[in-house]
């Protein structure tokens, strides 16, 4: 420690403590207040150093405190440190480029061809799809592999189809895609990149493509042509292709407009579509009975379907012309659903829901009676109510138990 | 089950599930634990209350019902041969000889809503009314 810095006062410091005090003062400034701290006392002033005797660092005093002289006085440090690169020490990193005795290392060349040739060794031709080469060499010539064939007078490329060694002769014979071989061959070339490092060549801005749809995947049209995307589904900004199965769903789902709902039912009186819906919106729905058809067997009844699976008493004014085995006849009931059916039955609607104004229309064919086998009746329901919001698409309610399928595409 | 409340307009509503009914009415629903779905006819008001309706009050609507159905029906099946009627009116004709087919089938079809009629009058059950109904739709 050489931080006794004290200051001589007039009238206070006594001769006897001059040479003490004064050798103190030497011996400090001589040593750059050399400790394992800063110097507190006197306070340190602009320009004074301090050797950090446990950092082995110089410092010096500025008006933002103690900064290492060879960082922030020269910068020098910090140069250094930002020469380092990705690399511990300045060293290693001229090492890179650079050998001890400041020449630099061989350089490689810029413009590599694309093409390498086996040398010493001897290619005879077989025929014009086959050549032979001393040596076994199947390693190299793999299936698809590109080759540059070098002629007397021309030269040919063609690829790789498939290439064998003979042991005995100590020859690899290579069987090549086009035609292209001569006699006499003066040389083969083959690709510097064999196909087998090709595992990324399917890329396109960084995506694999692949026949099995997934995440971030390029998927191809398969042997049919087809686009299968199996579970994944196509979406854009307008529309969406895509069909989900809502069979004994719990809870209601929001169908994007293009999207398909698919539900099965089986033996029963009630069906929940489990839709959500919202004002403004437009559906397309096909409820197809599967029950055995014929003239029999049918319940008298209406097919309903309840709106946020809730019957309003009286709200619902049905308009319908029919044709059955009679003749043809009109209807204008009131009801407290949606009629979009008739005991079993193939029923093609349309649903409209505005909050102002909700309605569902369409086409059905009824069977079951015996003048009902078919049976065609036009419909059209309105609920007559301009409030309310039609939140869940709802249940279809049978008047008998029933087996189908409901198909809802959103429309709007 | 079937869940039962009168919402804001003073309209019976029905759901079978607890979930569909409005929040704001949940605390006033009324609970038929022995009704369904499809029973939502079979409820009405009175006094504000929510009341199951007993047989003859639904075997009465029925009947009215079924009446005015037969109606609808009968009046479609005549109604294609009607101008028949005014012709024979018209021209001084006797119906059974110059149309006696479509006579026939006129007395056919009004005999047949006779009978209907006289069933739906005298039935005293549903499953009564419901094999009328039946008939009804068959007619032809």
């Amino acid at each position: 420690m050489s931080q006794t810095y004290e200051t001589l006062v007039s009238g206070t410091t006594t001769f006897g403590q001059l040479y003490g005090k004064i050798n103190n003062l030497a011996e400090a400034l001589r040593s750059c207040f050399c400790g394992n701290s800063f110097p507190t006392t006197p306070s340190p002033t602009i320009g004074q150093l301090c050797f950090r005797t446990d950092l082995n660092k110089l410092y010096v005093f500025t008006s933002s405190g103690w900064k290492e002289v060879a960082i922030e006085l020269t910068g020098l440090g910090a140069e250094i440190i930002n020469a380092r690169g990705t690399k511990p020490t300045l060293d290693q990193r001229l090492d890179v480029a650079m050998n001890e005795d400041g020449t630099l290392k061989a350089s490689t060349s810029l413009n590599p061809s694309q093409w390498v040739s086996l040398t010493g060794y001897t290619f005879e031709y077989v025929t014009p799809t086959t050549f032979t080469v001393n040596g076994s060499h199947t390693d190299i010539y793999v299936a698809k592999r590109r080759l540059k064939i070098n002629l007397l007078s021309s030269i040919a490329y063609t690829e790789v189809v498939s290439s064998s060694y003979d042991s005995n002769q100590d020859k690899t014979t290579v069987q090549t895609l086009d035609a292209v071989l001569d006699d006499p061959i003066v040389s083969v070339e083959h690709l510097i990149i064999s196909p087998d490092n090709f595992n990324n060549a399917d890329k396109v801005d960084g995506y694999h493509a692949s026949q099995t749809p997934a995440p971030n995947v390029i998927v191809p049209l398969d042997a049919n042509g087809i686009l299968d995307l199996s579970a994944t589904y196509v979406k854009s900004n307008v529309y969406t292709f895509r069909r989900v199965d809502l069979t004994d769903a719990t809870s209601d789902y929001m169908l994007q407009v293009g999207e398909e709902a698919y539900i099965s039912f089986s033996n029963t009186m009630s069906v929940p579509l489990r839709i959500a819906t919202q004002s403004g919106t437009y559906y397309e729905c096909h409820l197809v009975c599967n029950n055995t058809g014929g003239t029999s067997g049918g319940t008298s009844g209406s097919i309903y379907l309840n709106p946020n699976n809730t019957t309003y008493s009286d709200s619902f004014i049905y308009a319908e012309l029919y044709r059955d085995s009679g003749m043809a006849h009109s209807n204008y009931f009131t009801y407290s659903a949606f009629r979009c059916g008739h005991m079993f039955v193939s029923s093609l609607f349309y649903i409209t829901n505005f909050v102002q104004y909700k309605n569902v229309k369409g086409i059905y064919d009824i069977y079951g009676l015996s003048n009902t086998y078919p049976c065609l009746d036009i419909f059209s329901t309105d609920w007559q109510d301009t409030t309310t919001s039609w939140t869940s698409l709802g249940t279809i309610v049978f008047p008998q138990n029933s087996s189908g399928y409901i198909l809802v595409q959103r429309i709007l | 089950m079937l869940y039962a409340w009168i919402d804001d307009n003073g309209m019976l509503c029905t759901t079978f599930e607890l979930q569909s009914v409005p929040e704001q009415f949940r605390d006033n629903v009324t609970v038929f634990e022995n009704l369904n779905i499809q029973d939502h006819d079979k409820l009405y008001v009175e006094n504000g209350q929510i009341k199951e309706k007993n047989e003859s009050m639904i075997i009465q609507e029925m009947k009215e019902k079924l009446s005015m159905e037969l109606k609808q029906k009968v009046y479609s099946l005549l109604q294609p041969t009607d101008w028949v009627v005014v012709k024979c009116v018209e021209l001084g004709l006797d119906m059974g000889v110059a149309y006696p087919e479509i006579y026939q089938r006129r007395q056919v079809i009004r005999q047949a809503n006779d009978a209907l009629d006289s069933r739906i009058n005298s039935a005293t059950s549903i499953n009564e009314l419901m094999d009328i109904q039946k008939d009804i739709e068959v007619l032809k």
